[in-house]
């Protein structure tokens, strides 16, 4: 595969990747919509083709699909959501890649996504509290960081058990 | 890739996952312990009331220029209602310890408790 065909499988992919994301969310959005979850409080399910963007297609694509969540929040949820979700994702994606480049190998998918999700929370409470300009929902932190844990650690999971199948398609190699 | 194949979780997520789980934990005894004594209403980064919850005999409700109410009781104060689409502020609920807060973001709108006064110490030992 010459460098090309590379660049373009990646795009291609990542807008698959993007509309999946918008998918996910719109569903888990329905999904939730009637259970009384405490503020910021959310499965984040996309993160899923987030991460895998990350992992397989590089940190430009994967900062690419989290812009183009923040832009579906915008048009679906207006501007504060918007910039939650940017801020958040953003913080969440460093994350990712880090994690992912030190190749520690010892964290796996799951690990990686449970750090992420806890610092995609960190980021938004970081938003949140400069827009009102003050330290808020630092008391809030404690349940955000519990849920951030444990949906990314869900979604993880379901990389785990995912990626080596998809890994073997020709695409990617 | 292939050794992530056919298993779950590994040790060192378990040890990064406890290590944000202690975090936390730590956190919420640091923050969510006192109760509270004083709460602000913060519009726009000014301060706009300051109540002495343990002042409060009769709940009572303060509206705000913005479409928002805030609900004041003995000991606790909270979001009541907004006019603002998603609801979070009010989906808060209840805040009664030092160190809890609510915002409603798109109206730029805080409720925080605090201690006593600031400057105050908690306690003298002689």
């Amino acid at each position: 595969m010459n460098e090309k065909h590379r660049q373009l499988t990646a795009l291609t992919v990542s807008a698959i990747l993007a509309a999946a994301a918008l998918a996910t969310s719109f569903f888990e959005r329905t999904l939730t919509a009637g259970l009384p979850l405490p503020p910021g409080v959310k499965p984040g399910l996309s993160n899923v083709a987030v991460t895998f963007a990350c992992a397989v297609l590089g940190l430009p694509y994967a900062l690419a699909v989290t812009a183009i969540k923040a832009g579906f929040t915008l048009l679906t949820a207006g501007p504060t959501a918007a910039l939650l979700s940017l801020c958040g994702g953003l913080l969440s994606v460093l994350t990712m890649y880090l994690l992912l480049k030190i190749k520690t190998g010892r964290l796996s998918y799951a690990g990686v996504s449970a750090v992420s999700g806890a610092m995609h929370n960190i980021g938004q409470l970081a938003a949140a509290s400069a827009m009102v300009g003050s330290a808020m929902y630092l008391s809030w932190l404690p349940v955000l960081l519990l849920s951030g844990v444990g949906f990314g650690l869900l979604t993880g999971v379901i990389l785990n058990a995912v990626m080596p199948a998809l890994m073997k398609l020709k695409w990617f190699r | 890739m292939k050794d992530k194949a056919g298993r779950f979780l590994r040790p060192a997520d378990l040890i990064a996952v406890a290590a944000i789980l202690l975090l936390a934990g730590a956190l919420w005894l640091l923050t969510n312990s006192r109760q509270g004594e004083t709460a602000e209403i913060v519009c726009d980064r000014e301060v706009l009331y300051t109540i002495r919850l343990s002042e409060v005999k009769e709940p009572y409700e303060i509206r705000l220029e913005n479409g928002i109410t805030v609900a004041v009781e003995p000991g606790a104060v909270f979001f009541a209602s907004s006019d603002c689409a998603n609801q979070l502020c009010v989906r808060t609920g209840r805040l009664t310890r030092v160190g809890q807060s609510a915002a409603c973001l798109p109206h730029k709108t805080l409720i925080r408790v605090t201690g006593r006064d600031k400057t105050a110490p908690d306690a003298l030992t002689g």
